[in-house]
């Protein structure tokens, strides 16, 4: 009866040498792009590291892509007609998402500073690290699942940029130095998980409109001292921590509003979760 | 800058591969035309690639084309077409290797001048020496979009120590993900272990490929365990509903006994409506404002109540298949509360009964999943009976659907009674009954 416990362990040591290893390939890519038009970037990536940041080349984007060669195939097309660059790992039939975790895929993606920006980015199970400082951006997207997520802008932008939007599943989530967006809008669609935006840098336009969405999860927006605030908030049960601000008719306003140079006009739409403002220096 | 250098890093070393099966180009592209670079086109993209069995460099072309240069298995590959044969492994695939992953670090223009400028050193035989031929041919086709200098070469030492940490790079991805399956296979093998050191027997289950144990006896001892747990369970609450709802579990029993096919069709009907009662509910009290604060305590009234009339409903079922079994039996059923308890316990044995092939031959490939499926469908009907008897009786408060009401049988002597002048007939008749 002993000897059986030994065969047991024998064959679990033995299971891994029948297993097919995992094969990864790389794949590096540069390409110039169209100089009279915008580029599009419509990127879906659902397993694995993705980051984006500046590029150095003009006109170039780069894109560095290392999956999973026997699960994953990839899909890099660029239209120079239309200026759209479409970026995408699906998986093959046969894959199971839920069973890719131990997977060790990265996509790299240098974008050019200066071409005009749309971007349209969206990832499911990974980790990301987004860099859009510096960038030429007319518009940002970014739909994350479940994943662990930072957007910085480290830089101010170079173009006007009128829309960023964020979707976020059940995610972490934290965008950092929004003020350096220069984004004219900016919204956030939060499911369940933990967001942070911060609002600190030195592009923040004169009139930014901001729009949280929230359902179960939390959110916490830091936003400097010297932006005036301006607070609308639609809840059912949620929380919403005001941080000092006062009633001025149906909303809430920071003190100095009116003189303030820099203001944020803030609409909270929350079911059950909780919205926290935080001011920093 | 660090993700820079991680992607330049990245492009430095693509001439180191794993082993692997893919074969063929990794990024879909649409077929290029095999006819050379048209005068005036030049390359604006270039695509780097490679695999064990073979390297690739894509020029894109601002007339939209590409020209795809591949060396794979022996055979050198533009656009597609065999053009010349080297020997796989030798200098020329080594060197050809190098320029892929070189390239991958430069802009289009820089590529273009290193392949125009680019040279192997050394002896080849003639089916190499054509091979190199035929791609600075190639190369001499294409052109930049602007004439740059050529960036130096790495040296042999700085490509050969990349080669060396991207295979190691690489080799750390593999092992990571064997890692990750080994951990999980060692798990179950642990368990397999265990459970065959304790005398279980085993039966070898093929999965996906894969040779996995599993013990069968585990399974249904684990099963019939959990059923007579659930027997118990709920004889232990109908024992407590005997002495609270006993009247109403006996109503229900009655809707069930006299309208079983009334009964079921009133529980499927209802199931969808369950929702929207709720949505309902919750909308309504929000109309007054004031009865949002009530919504957590309706929503979990409701729920309970829903469990209740569900488990109310199935002890019922219970209670007239119990009945029938032992009036079978014994060819009463019995009117004392006892028996009223024999006959739920007899019931739930009954009704749960149709679970036993599905534990006992649950393991088998098909039909345990088709007997565990026979079994959930039985019980879903026999809950929805009893959730539709529940709502027939109005919870077993509605003695007037099922119940045949008989007055209590009265003494033929009391019939010719009169009542004294003192109380009222009600009165009188009342205190006969008591």
């Amino acid at each position: 009866m002993t000897t059986v416990p030994w065969a047991a362990a024998l064959l679990a040591l033995a299971l891994p040498v029948a297993l097919p290893a995992q094969s990864y390939r790389t794949t590096v890519e540069t390409r110039r792009v169209a100089a009279d038009r915008a580029l599009r970037v419509d990127l879906t990536y659902a397993v694995g590291e993705l980051l984006v940041h500046p590029g150095e080349a003009p006109r170039t984007y780069r894109l560095g892509l290392t999956y999973a060669e026997d699960l994953f195939t990839p899909q890099v097309r660029y239209d120079a007609s239309a200026g759209a660059l479409t970026i995408k790992l699906d998986g093959k039939s046969d894959v199971h998402l839920d069973k890719t975790d131990h997977l060790d895929q990265t996509l790299d993606l240098a974008l050019p500073r200066d071409v005009p920006l749309d971007l349209s980015l969206t990832f499911g199970a990974l980790e990301a690290d987004l860099e859009l400082g510096d960038l030429m951006l007319r518009s940002a997207e970014i739909k994350t699942g479940a994943s662990d997520a930072t957007v910085t802008f480290s830089e101010p932008t170079r173009g006007p940029c009128e829309r960023l939007t964020f979707n976020v599943g059940a995610a972490q989530f934290e965008a950092r130095q929004l003020g350096n967006s220069g984004c004219q809008s900016i919204s956030l669609t939060g499911a369940v998980g933990d967001m942070e935006l911060d609002f600190s840098g030195s592009a923040l336009r004169p009139d930014t409109k901001l729009f949280v969405k929230v359902g179960l999860g939390q959110v916490r927006l830091r936003i400097p001292e010297a932006v005036g605030i301006r607070l609308d908030t639609d809840r059912f049960l949620a929380s919403v921590d005001r941080a000092g601000l006062v009633k001025q008719g149906n909303a809430y306003v920071s003190p100095g509003f009116d003189r303030a140079t820099t203001k944020l006009n803030i609409e909270i739409d929350a079911a059950l979760g909780s919205v926290e403002i935080e001011r920093t220096r | 800058m660090r993700h820079i250098n991680a992607l330049t890093l990245t492009g430095l070393l693509l001439a180191l591969t794993l082993p692997g099966t893919a074969r063929g180009q990794a990024v879909d592209r649409p077929p290029a035309p095999p006819q050379p670079a048209a005068p005036g086109t030049v390359v604006t993209g270039l695509s780097s690639s490679a695999s064990p069995t073979e390297a690739t460099l894509t020029f894109f072309l601002s007339d939209g084309g590409t020209r795809v240069i591949a060396l794979r298995d022996g055979t050198v590959l533009v656009d597609g077409d065999k053009v010349a044969t080297y020997q796989p492994g030798g200098d020329v695939e080594r060197e050809w290797r190098k320029l892929v992953a070189w390239t991958g670090t430069l802009s289009p223009d820089e590529a273009v001048a290193v392949t125009h400028h680019w040279a192997v050193s050394g002896t080849f035989d003639g089916q190499e020496q054509n091979a190199l031929r035929s791609l600075s041919t190639e190369f001499g086709r294409l052109h930049a979009e602007a004439d740059v200098p050529a960036p130096p070469a790495p040296s042999e030492d700085v490509a050969d120590a990349l080669v060396a940490a991207t295979s190691a790079r690489e080799a750390a991805r593999s092992a990571r993900a064997e890692v990750a399956r080994v951990r999980d296979e060692i798990r179950n093998s642990v368990r397999v272990a265990v459970r065959q050191h304790r005398g279980e027997d085993f039966a070898v289950q093929e999965f996906a490929g894969q040779s996995r144990f599993v013990s069968p006896l585990g399974t249904v001892f684990g099963g019939v365990l959990g059923l007579g747990g659930t027997f118990l369970a709920l004889c232990a609450i109908a024992f407590g509903s005997s002495f609270f709802a006993g009247r109403q579990i006996d109503v229900m029993a009655d809707a069930v006994s006299t309208s079983f096919t009334r009964s079921f069709f009133v529980g499927l009907f209802a199931q969808p409506l369950i929702l929207p009662a709720l949505g309902a509910a919750i909308v309504g009290l929000t109309l007054t404002v004031i009865g949002v604060l009530l919504i957590p305590v309706a929503i979990i009234g409701f729920a309970v109540t829903l469990a209740a009339a569900v488990l109310g409903g199935y002890l019922a079922v219970a209670r007239v298949a119990g009945s029938a079994w032992t009036k079978r039996v014994r060819g009463t059923h019995g009117d004392s509360p006892a028996a009223l308890l024999q006959s739920i316990a007899a019931g739930l044995a009954v009704v749960l009964a149709v679970w036993l092939p599905a534990i006992l031959l649950g393991w088998l490939p098909v039909a345990g999943e088709a007997l565990t499926w026979l079994a959930a469908i039985i019980t879903w009907g026999l809950a929805t009976t009893g959730l539709g008897a529940a709502v027939l009786t109005r919870g077993g408060v509605r003695t007037t659907f099922g119940r045949r009401f008989i007055p209590p049988e009265l003494p033929a002597a009391t019939l010719y009674e009169q009542p004294g002048p003192e109380i009222s007939t009600g009165e009188w008749l009342s205190g006969r009954a008591r």
